[in-house]
């Protein structure tokens, strides 16, 4: 719980991770790679006095999750988003397995979603299948850019992927994260289009699709999608520590978002331990729209549609309880899903 | 191409001047900048006819596709440089820096370089990001004309800026009629615009994201090399 003038916010933290990128876990020049470019992730975009050294950023442990993300980061749930390269990593960088201690100490602190691997193709569905009974998730996270073997990615469309979302409906896995990244076959085409999500999304209706990341570096190609399909979703994972060094650019994206996607369909995510959620969170429920940000736009950034990206809009796809003194006003004002425009064909 | 770019040589001439020259030619397709400018270039070295060019990106990860089509243009832009007969640009501290150096150094396509991995070329790809630098630019040319004058307004109509210039520039390389009674605003296709409003708004979250992807990738440079020319 948050709480600044009086207000009491809800805090879902959509996107965490407890990962192990130590030199012992490290498999190859890859996970190096990973691990290196998270981490100037993280210390190009962190205030200065949030900046960890590498060693620690490594692999940084149970005690220091449970201090920074819930006594000093403010949030009442977070959501375990497992990572597995495991083609980079002897056991994984973040899978369900290394979450679920966590989960299974402070139960109702944490949500823990798991994934799966389509390229197992019909032979990983039993496995997927004991996983989600075992953990009792009500989420994957996926990464489309995840080497296996010779593959360097796959889409939501592919047969493979197929088997599994029909799974997720029937096991009631109904939250399907999806990261872009970099490689996917065939790497000539934009690995980072999110055509496939809409048209995942347009045949599993009663899935939700949130696309991590609010599609960065597609923002306009994921903002097409979400106007069209109310299934739709964006986790601020990445687009939101902008608030701390380009509050401009912050703004003018805050403000896309909600015309093209509406303050319901918007999910906050630190990306713990790439960014830690109090300073975001601070910075957030304070931020005031730059001038330079167009009135259109920049109006519909309102407490509420904070309340709700803090926590609310969460906390209603993975059924949390939220107490009565912070669920907020109004539900559902977002925009009317429209056709998809003529111009997403550029 | 190559046989045309040897004509061009002129004995005598060419400095490390030329060669940022050719460089700055040579733009990053997803952020519509040049590579000079972005600072991604991290070392040239020249001896007599031969020039070699390493390149360097924001991070380990970035895309194959546009990586390959940023090495490759500056080997050819190099190629172009009076005085330069051999070029050789090698890409550092890249996942894929194999595979993309020595495929465009010895003169292989995207699809020879990465047998198991592609299924054609990268001009779809080029093409896709260079109408989005077309509606961005648009956006940038237009942006000082009084909204009630846009519908009917045309290419005479557009403030003699540098914005200007490089609308049309892109607007001549897509091949769209740059002639001054032709509409200033169009979709990429070149199809006039029905709603300009709603054009406008796109075009502006295009631009939004254009302009969030360059904080992102001069920010992760930064960090990744230290403070570059801003």
């Amino acid at each position: 719980m948050y709480e600044s003038n009086g207000d009491k916010y809800f805090i879902v933290d959509g996107h965490m991770h407890n990962w192990d990128a130590s030199p012992e876990n490290t498999l190859n020049e890859y996970g190096e790679g990973f691990i290196k470019c998270f981490y100037d992730y993280h210390a190009n975009l962190s205030p200065e006095e949030y900046v960890w050294p590498l060693e620690k950023y490594r692999k940084y442990g149970e005690e220091t999750l449970m201090k920074d993300v819930f006594e000093d980061g403010y949030v009442d749930v977070a959501i375990f988003q497992p990572t597995y390269l495991t083609d980079f990593y002897k056991n994984g960088f973040n899978t369900t397995a290394q979450d679920a201690p966590l989960k299974e100490k402070y139960p109702d602190k944490f949500v823990l979603n798991t994934s799966f691997e389509p390229r197992l193709g019909k032979a990983g569905l039993d496995d997927f299948e004991a996983k989600v009974k075992k953990h009792g998730s009500k989420g994957v996270k996926l990464y489309t850019a995840e080497w296996h073997g010779e593959s360097k990615g796959w889409k939501l469309t592919d047969d493979d992927a197929r088997l599994y979302l029909d799974k997720c409906q029937e096991l009631g896995v109904t939250n399907i994260h999806v990261h872009k990244g970099p490689t996917i076959w065939p790497l000539n085409k934009d690995a980072f289009d999110v055509a496939d999500v809409d048209a995942a999304a347009s045949e599993y209706p009663e899935l939700n699709f949130i696309v991590e990341h609010v599609g960065l570096p597609r923002l306009e190609d994921f903002c097409w999608i979400g106007v069209q399909e109310p299934n739709v979703y964006g986790g601020l994972a990445v687009a939101m520590p902008f608030i701390h060094t380009r509050p401009t650019f912050f703004g003018k994206m805050m403000g896309e978002l909600m015309y093209w996607l509406g303050e319901d369909r918007i999910l906050f995510g630190s990306d713990y331990a790439i960014w830690h959620p109090k300073w975001l969170i601070e910075q957030f429920v304070a931020f005031e729209m730059p001038d330079d940000v167009p009135d259109e736009i920049g109006s519909l950034l309102t407490p509420e549609a904070k309340r709700k990206i803090l926590g609310l809009n969460a906390a209603k796809l993975y059924d949390l309880d939220v107490p009565e003194e912070m669920q907020g006003g109004d539900t559902d004002v977002g925009p009317e899903v429209t056709e998809k425009p003529a111009v997403a064909q550029v | 191409m190559r046989a045309a770019a040897l004509e061009q040589r002129r004995p005598g001439a060419g400095q490390d001047a030329d060669v940022y020259a050719a460089l700055s030619r040579v733009i990053d397709p997803e952020l519509d900048q040049d590579v000079v400018e972005l600072g991604f270039v991290a070392g040239v070295e020249r001896e007599g006819a031969r020039v070699s060019v390493e390149l360097r990106l924001p991070t380990y990860w970035c895309a194959p596709n546009f990586s390959w089509l940023m090495v490759s243009d500056a080997r050819e832009a190099l190629l172009r440089v009076p005085g330069v007969d051999e070029a050789e640009v090698t890409l550092i501290d890249h996942h894929a820096t194999t595979e993309i150096s020595a495929g465009v150094n010895a003169g292989r396509s995207f699809e020879q370089s990465f047998p198991d991995h592609a299924d054609g070329e990268l001009g779809e790809l080029r093409t896709l990001f260079r109408r989005k630098a077309f509606l961005v630019r648009q956006g940038r040319a237009v942006a000082s004309l009084e909204r009630e004058r846009l519908p009917g307004a045309t290419i005479s109509d557009l403030p003699e800026t540098p914005a200007t210039d490089a609308y049309l520039e892109v607007r001549g390389e897509l091949g769209l009629d740059c002639s001054p009674g032709a509409p200033a605003l169009s979709d990429a296709a070149g199809r006039p615009v029905r709603d300009v409003e709603d054009h406008l708004r796109r075009v502006r979250m295009i631009g939004v994201s254009l302009e969030g992807n360059s904080a992102m990738c001069r920010g992760l440079l930064q960090t990744r090399y230290g403070k570059v020319n801003d």
